[in-house]
């Protein structure tokens, strides 16, 4: 069960979340304008290209904010939705308890993925 | 004294309000986009990690299935968004009153459908 009086913190983080996420698809909208991903050669974007595109540190570090953002939205509006729709506390209990995992889970491999990039 | 209150279960004959109807599709969408969520790291981890593994992405992302898939998703998101800027500006008591509130859900509709649309033409 979520213990009163994290109401107003979920409320909160839900919307510094979502604008985190909106700065960045503008700057990933303008960058994709000003900057695309180049494709060399036959027209077709290439590995090397397109992860050559991906590997500058500030973009690395700006994409992993996005993501751990987006997740822990996602995770909050879970959280609402299951309040709401599921009554039976075990089984509230149980579903929030495996979204939270998967969370965590796929905010470990994002780390993973844009370091090893 | 038990009052008798008229009851209309029927789905099919209740008018869902513009802005109510914005509002549950911003829950269903974000539903969606939750449960997609294994799918783009698993996209996004076989474009950047090898040679191999991006050419398979492309395969993967030519195949009908998944740009239908894509379009389906492309709509959750752009609808996620849009009614969440909405939200964002009610949060700051913009547009409160109704008339305003069904404009700007028409807008989030319209613009939602403009978006889908443009993303289904760039990857066909």
């Amino acid at each position: 069960m979520v213990k009163a009086g994290h109401g107003f913190s979920d409320w909160a983080w839900q919307r510094i979340s979502a604008g985190l996420m909106l700065i960045y698809l503008i700057m990933l909208t303008v960058r994709v304008a000003i900057d695309g991903p180049q494709a060399t050669g036959d027209g077709m974007l290439n590995f090397a290209d397109w992860r050559a595109w991906c590997q500058p540190m500030w973009f690395k570090l700006s994409s992993l904010i996005f993501a751990w953002a987006l997740i822990y939205h996602a995770w909050i509006g879970v959280k609402e939705i299951t309040m709401d729709y599921l009554h039976h506390p075990v089984v509230r209990e149980r579903v929030q308890r495996v979204c939270a995992i998967l969370s965590w889970i796929y905010a470990v491999l994002i780390l993973l993925i844009v370091w090893n990039t | 004294m038990v009052r008798k209150r008229p009851k209309n279960l029927n789905l099919l004959t209740i008018r869902l309000p513009v802005p109510a109807l914005v509002s549950i599709m911003h829950r269903v969408s974000g539903a969606l986009l939750f449960l997609s969520l294994p799918l783009w790291l698993l996209l996004f981890w076989l474009t950047v990690s090898s040679e191999q593994s991006y050419q398979l992405a492309q395969v993967f992302l030519h195949s009908l299935l998944v740009k239908l898939l894509l379009v389906l998703l492309a709509w959750a998101f752009f609808h996620h968004a849009c009614a969440g800027i909405r939200h964002l500006a009610l949060d700051a008591h913009l547009g409160l009153r109704l008339r305003y509130a069904r404009a700007s859900s028409m807008m989030v509709l319209l613009l939602t459908g403009i978006l889908l649309i443009s993303f289904t033409v760039a990857i066909w």
